[in-house]
């Protein structure tokens, strides 16, 4: 650091034989032996800054404006956000993503988990193609997936009402059921991340040694045992991690609602983006401010449970 | 007891791999059958018998695709392939840019560089709708491909991977290289971009995986079916121009085949990218 070196060298001497000399001087003569740094910084900050932090402070600023397509409109102070819990149609959409999210972690997990121990057995054999079999879902698009599973669930055709008839059951209209069409979706959404899961947990699992297992075989611990003993303690910071992932990706949901259900039937499958996408763009009513508001309620709930989770796993560590 | 404790380890060798195999079964066959039913003759998919097999593969939908004027398939796949090329591209040139000075070297605000980048973690592109559309919108980028490219490239995933691999990197090498007089810029470019480029490799490869998949940001800010790409373009074909559900599959397909070539291909590569994230974030 030849450069930096000079600088704390310069700044040091100068303090020295100066004493009066302010100490910012050695901060700005560092941040200019830095300045190819900073060159090298820039433009991911520019990057980020424009195309991701300043979005979410223009909402911000938007929802508390009477705001309409491009016109600001008046300050309405928190009006937007009081109109919000007046409003069916945003607590059905408010509920469902809860519900979606919270029944998406916790089937996600448990299936994970249960694949990521049994692929991990010291004699099972080919890990890599279960693996990447199990990962298949997780670089496929949600359109795709979306348009898969739309095709299955079909009610006269589908593949799965089709073979339940083989056993002289007559499946439901899957996507159009009212208590159906929700859980339905959570499905292609657990298959769509086990693989995800399934591999973050598998390479923490990968770090336990096998020492801790010998030991409690020694001392009688059966399988179950050692499996709430030993495995799920230590893999506390991955299930954290898997949460978080859950959190910040399943609240988020979007291409799955349009592809699949378009919010039907009866708002069951409406979640807060898809209803604020169409408040702002397609109900031509244009209320920009409103579904501003709807849109920091979401950026709200991703940071709280992200930070809630954060806590109780990775930080208590 | 011999025997016991062998049949019960047969036993439980069996269940292992009977719950392996049918979870396997369970998540392939939608691609399967994805892919079965746009080979189908139309007569044998739209039917109450399960067909599991087809009698005749045909790729007749494929043929009606591409020769439909009002559905520019081709141009599609070349849209998708823009924007996920460019956005891979301005996301990984980015991230290993600063990955090198804010992991390795006292750079005064750095901190809060590396703070601002993370929190964008946060903020997936369907909670700031109306903000990306805003600022795209601003700059007078809505319907082109650079609007698209540049929220696409904000991915903090693949920044965070570099990062924690140039983090551990031993520093020796650069210190001696800096003593010696070399500047930062050669110290990057000749040390720590062939020294990380396992996660180079990685991050790109996930920036790609998930640019190609994106959907919301096009969907926002695409405005004439000759900017779609192909996820936008198979909402569109359904829901626009009403087609057969084996039309919109086969446009399903095409859209998924490129994802998984890539990952199947690289797996290693991937499932590495995703577990440095996942066991030091």
């Amino acid at each position: 650091m030849v450069r930096s070196t000079e600088g704390e060298r310069a700044g040091v001497a100068s303090t020295l034989q100066v004493p009066l000399l302010r100490p910012q001087s050695v901060v700005i003569r560092s941040i200019w032996a830095e300045r190819t740094s900073y060159l090298f910084i820039l433009p991911i900050l520019l990057l980020y800054v424009v195309f991701s932090i300043w979005p979410i402070i223009q909402t911000f600023h938007l929802s508390f404006y009477d705001a309409k397509i491009i016109r600001l409109g008046p300050f309405v102070g928190l009006k937007n956000y009081a109109s919000l819990l007046n409003s069916v149609g945003f607590k059905q959409a408010f509920g469902n993503t809860i519900v979606f999210t919270a029944l998406s972690i916790l089937i996600t997990l448990v299936i994970a988990l249960v694949l990521a121990v049994l692929v991990n057995a010291p004699r099972v054999k080919f890990k890599t193609f279960f693996k990447v079999i199990f990962f298949l879902p997780v670089v496929t698009s949600f359109v795709a997936a979306g348009y898969i599973w739309k095709w299955m669930y079909e009610p006269s055709f589908g593949v799965l009402n089709t073979f339940l008839a083989l056993f002289g059951i007559k499946g439901p209209n899957w996507l159009s059921t009212i208590d159906l069409a929700l859980p339905s979706m959570i499905a292609v959404n657990v298959w769509k991340w086990i693989g995800y899961f399934m591999v973050i947990l598998l390479a923490n699992l990968q770090l336990i040694e096998p020492e801790y297992y010998e030991a409690a075989a020694i001392d009688g611990a059966n399988t179950l045992q050692q499996f709430f003993r030993i495995t799920l303690p230590l893999l506390r910071v991955a299930i954290g991690l898997c949460v978080v992932l859950g959190v910040v990706n399943f609240l988020r949901t979007f291409a799955l609602v349009f592809v699949m259900t378009q919010g039907g039937p009866a708002g069951r499958t409406e979640v807060i983006a898809t209803f604020v996408y169409k408040e702002a763009f397609s109900t031509g009513l244009l209320r920009i401010g409103f579904s501003a508001a709807a849109s920091m309620v979401l950026f709200a709930l991703i940071m709280i449970f992200t930070i809630i989770s954060n806590r109780l796993t990775i930080r208590g560590e | 007891m011999r025997r016991q404790t062998t049949f019960v380890s047969v036993l439980s060798q069996v269940a292992t791999y009977g719950i392996l195999g049918t979870t396997a079964f369970l998540m392939a066959f939608p691609f399967y059958w994805m892919v079965v039913t746009t080979l189908k003759p139309a007569a044998e998919v739209y039917t109450t018998e399960i067909g599991l097999i087809p009698s005749t593969l045909t790729l007749f939908m494929y043929r009606k695709l591409l020769s439909d004027p009002q559905l520019p398939v081709v141009r599609f796949f070349f849209n998708s392939a823009i924007i996920s090329l460019g956005a891979t591209l301005v996301c990984v040139v980015t991230a290993t840019l600063a990955a090198y000075p804010l992991s390795r070297r006292k750079v005064p605000g750095g901190k809060l560089a590396y703070f601002l980048i993370i929190a964008t973690m946060m903020v997936p592109g369907e909670v700031v709708l109306i903000g990306i559309f805003m600022v795209v919108n601003a700059f007078n980028m809505v319907n082109t491909y650079q609007g698209m490219i540049f929220p696409l490239a904000v991915n903090a995933v693949t920044f965070l991977i570099i990062y924690n691999y140039v983090l551990q990197l031993p520093k020796e090498m650069d210190e001696a290289a800096l003593v010696d007089g070399a500047s930062i810029w050669q110290v990057l470019w000749h040390i720590i971009i062939p020294l990380a480029q396992p996660a180079i490799y990685s991050a790109t490869l996930l920036a790609f995986l998930s640019a190609w998949q994106n959907f919301t940001i096009p969907y926002l800010l695409t405005q004439s079916n000759n900017m779609y790409p192909l996820s936008v373009g198979a909402l569109f074909t359904e829901t626009t121009l009403y087609a057969t559900m084996q039309e919109t599959l086969s446009l399903s397909t095409i859209l998924t085949i490129p994802t998984l070539l890539v990952f199947v291909l690289t797996q290693r590569f991937v499932f590495s990218g995703i577990t440095t994230g996942a066991i030091k974030g």
